[in-house]
């Protein structure tokens, strides 16, 4: 049990990315991206592809994947986000156009949407602690979400950009009065947004030893659990709740059987997600506002 | 006449779960989820006709209650959220009951041989049409008659009360309920309307595969169906006509863009939210404020 | 004898920041009752939490004695609270006309069928909407107009108190006062029983207001009766004089009854 609970906190570390990605351009942008687990696993796929092909050592595999996974954010965002303003149902369709796009050219590519295998530079090594196996890549995974999320709370409150950021989410109107330019702060946020997730992606794919075609959507209901759990406000409510949420998981199916892992995962992000507008506190009614 | 035949059960099948996401979009969301009550409506159809020996269009009736009903349990929670949540919310129903289809396992003697639902193995054996010889012809004007029943029932529906009160929810949650209309009992008879069609349309679908499987279901269809809303336009009924129009007889059945359709209709989809959106989500919805 | 309604140290805050302060008043049937004060005095919240936009944190609001405070917005509007916002709130895609259809569905929806195009066209005549824009989109219509169809599909809930957060913004004061003498015609038939009033021009609700109340941080610090002019001097003279120093402040705080 307490061996599970550990692989857990794995996954919590790769929920705190996911989260991290959609807190900050959700925060800034007031949009949902529903193709950003599709753009990360794209990257991640394009990078194993081309380094698998090329015959290069795993750091090539990260380079690759931010070299494509950058661009391929801001193209989205531009898209779905700049030119289609007026409405974020309308964004958050394109996206949806986006994502099923991208996923049938990854089917097209000569990868031919199979599994790309990723090479992990830590296979096998663990440490122990009397029964209990540490896996030194999980335990990396974790660290990496943690100190991510340490980096970007010091980037928001203490930084001159992070600041800004903060205030472009706020109230755009106020940071153009400022002199900050809300288009510059939604690169910025995009591409810190994207950075983070292809991280993620790239640590899951390290981890799984490969990539295929499900990550992407499996990111993105992921990112976004974490987001309405978490909540809109705090990173470190963001962590907490994907912590909590990568054990719980891990947790739930080691007690009811691996065949029923997916059934379990999904069925208690779906209970938490109906219980949701119960708990939360009277005072949100629809126009709820001075 | 031979491809008509053909392409007629799908594109009826395809309409009808279109309606529902047309249904749920006039009431302002997005649903990723209505692929779970299609399935529902599947199976339940499918049991009911290979198990219990019921004719077709009571079942078909049972589907769509199934679908209703489950629209209805889930639409409790589900309508009193909005935006991205309820879209996220339905994405995990999706998925959720993807995994329940695959567990389902109910096996029953009929006529000496065992016949139901396998779990991960699927459900053969669904040929009502087969066992009472009912020929393609037959078959495509069955589908065709109900997409229009279906078709008629929600243009009937967007000029009744109901209908009327939905697109007051939609357009302004905050006057319409000063004007003394609960949002969430509206949203939930439509979110439930919706679910009867998706139910409906998954019997169908049942009857026409003869086997159906968990993956039949997958978060694909549903998206789909959301998709071919948005490309015809929300103004009225003939949105989803046209657009599954589009993708079944152009994309799919002409095999104008081959291999590349999704990417086709991605792209499509996107490109009509930049050049006309107002054509697109919500032409009769929004509000000044 | 009860009042019609009786609001009891209301408290809102919005993240940290207090709008409403323990607020007391009270309406009686016929009262016309003009609430005014600075920019974030709390105006706007009060309507809100009456009308059930806004949920109180603590306090009670009474409509004939029941308490409605945790009443949701919808639920009130069948008790009978119509509501009118400050940003002209209509659906972009409806006619005039179906508007009001709307709300006399909803607010009838429950009792004993009545004859929709009478009770269409009487809303129409008490508004005195001209009859032609009732086939108008809410973009064709002039915004005295639009105004009146907010009015008309308030009123048709307000058979207890109809809530109006400034209706003139916008207008010049001549149409301004349309409105206003619609609202006093509305309650003068008896069709709605008490209206609140939130208006920046005050020389409108000494015109048609019972009551005026000044609103400073979130509660009502002064009355006056609109027909004694006197009281009415006082209380815009402590409205225009907000910065004073300490004992005119105190004298006048005295004033209120």
């Amino acid at each position: 049990m307490l061996q599970t609970a550990v692989e857990g906190l794995a996954y919590g570390g790769l929920y705190a990315l996911l989260g991290l990605g959609f807190f900050l351009t959700y925060g800034v942008l007031r949009r949902i991206d529903l193709a950003y687990g599709t753009v990360v696993m794209t990257s991640v796929y394009l990078g194993a592809m081309i380094a698998g092909g090329l015959g290069l050592p795993w750091p090539a595999v990260v380079v690759l994947t931010l070299v494509a996974g950058v661009p391929l954010s801001l193209l989205v965002a531009y898209i779905a986000f700049f030119l289609i303003r007026q409405d974020a149902r309308f964004s958050m369709a394109a996206t949806l156009g986006i994502w099923m796009a991208l996923e049938e050219l990854i089917l097209q590519s000569p990868g031919r949407g199979r599994g790309q295998p990723v090479s992990n530079p830590l296979q096998d090594m663990s440490l122990w602690l009397g029964e209990l196996q540490l896996r030194i890549d999980h335990l990396l995974i974790f660290g990496l979400g943690l100190v991510i999320a340490m980096l970007l709370v010091r980037f928001l409150s203490t930084s001159r950009n992070g600041l800004a950021i903060r205030v472009s989410a706020y109230d755009a109107d106020v940071a153009a009065l400022l002199g900050i330019s809300h288009r510059r702060m939604m690169i910025l946020a995009t591409v810190i947004a994207s950075a983070v997730g292809c991280i993620a992606g790239w640590s899951f794919a390290v981890a799984q030893s490969g990539i295929d075609l499900h990550f992407g959507m499996w990111a993105t209901v992921k990112g976004l659990v974490i987001l309405v759990l978490g909540g809109t406000q705090s990173i470190p409510l963001i962590v907490t709740a994907a912590v909590g949420l990568g054990i719980a998981e891990r947790v739930g199916s080691e007690l009811i059987g691996s065949g029923y892992r997916d059934l379990v995962g999904y069925g208690v992000i779906l209970l938490l997600l109906a219980a949701e507008p119960f708990l939360r506190s009277g005072g949100l009614r629809s126009g709820d506002r001075r | 006449m031979k491809e008509i035949v053909a392409i007629t059960p799908l594109f009826s099948i395809s309409l009808v779960l279109a309606l529902s996401c047309y249904i749920v979009l006039k009431s302002g969301e997005i649903s990723f989820g209505q692929q779970a009550f299609f399935g529902a409506g599947a199976y339940s159809g499918g049991i009911l006709t290979v198990m219990f020996g019921w004719p077709l269009f009571p079942a078909l009736a049972v589907s769509a209650a199934v679908g209703a009903g489950a629209a209805a349990v889930i639409g409790f929670s589900l309508c009193r959220v909005s935006g991205f949540r309820f879209t996220l919310m339905t994405l995990v129903l999706g998925e959720f009951s993807k995994e329940v289809f695959a567990k389902i396992e109910w096996r029953r003697a009929v006529d000496g041989l065992t016949a139901g639902p396998e779990g991960p193995l699927g459900f053969t054996g669904i040929e009502y049409y087969y066992a009472h010889g009912i020929q393609h012809g037959t078959q495509a004007l069955i589908a065709a008659a109900v997409a229009l029943v279906c078709l008629i029932a929600v243009w009937l529906y967007g000029r009744t009360k109901l209908g009327r009160r939905l697109v007051a929810v939609a357009g302004d949650p905050t006057l319409a309920a000063s004007a003394a209309i609960n949002p969430v009992t509206t949203r939930l008879q439509a979110f439930a309307l919706a679910g009867a069609l998706a139910g409906l349309g998954g019997g169908l679908f049942a009857h026409q595969a003869t086997y159906i499987e968990a993956s039949n279901f997958s978060l694909m269809v549903g998206v789909h169906a959301v998709a071919y809303t948005l490309l015809g336009g929300l103004a009225s009924v003939v949105g989803p006509v046209a657009g599954t129009a589009l993708d079944i007889v152009f994309l799919e059945g002409l095999r104008v863009v081959g291999a590349y359709r999704m990417v086709a209709f991605g792209s499509l989809i996107v490109l009509m939210l930049i050049l006309r959106p107002r054509g697109l989500l919500g032409a009769r919805a929004g509000a000044t404020s | 004898m009860t009042p019609l309604m009786e609001v009891t140290t209301l408290r809102k805050a919005f993240a940290g920041v207090v709008a409403l302060d323990g607020l007391d008043t009270r309406i009686e049937e016929g009262e016309i009752l003009g609430l005014v004060g600075a920019n974030g005095a709390g105006k706007t919240t009060t309507l809100n939490v009456i009308g059930g936009q806004l949920t109180p944190d603590s306090g009670v609001v009474r409509l004939a004695g029941e308490s409605i405070e945790s009443l949701p917005p919808w639920r009130r509007a069948r008790l009978g609270v119509g509501r009118t916002f400050q940003d002209s709130r209509m659906w972009l895609d409806l006619t005039a006309e179906e508007h009001l259809r709307i709300a006399i569905e909803a607010s009838h929806g429950h009792q004993s069928r009545e004859s929709r195009p009478d009770a269409i066209e009487d809303m129409r005549s008490s508004v005195e909407l001209p009859k032609q824009m009732l086939t108008c989109l809410p973009s064709q219509m002039r915004l005295l107009d639009r105004r009146r169809v907010e009015l008309a599909m308030a009123a048709l809930n307000a058979s207890n108190i109809l809530l109006i957060d400034e209706i003139g913004a916008g207008l010049d004061i001549e149409e301004a006062s349309i409105l206003y003498r619609l609202i006093a015609a509305l309650i003068g038939r008896r069709r709605v029983r008490a209206a609140v009033l939130v208006e920046h021009k005050l020389e409108l609700l000494a015109a048609f207001a019972t009551v005026i109340e000044l609103m400073e941080d979130g509660k009502v610090v002064q009355q006056a009766r609109c027909d004694d002019p006197a009281q009415v001097a006082h209380l815009m003279d402590r409205m225009f004089d907000r910065h004073s120093n300490g004992p005119l402040k105190a004298k006048q705080t005295e004033l209120v009854p």
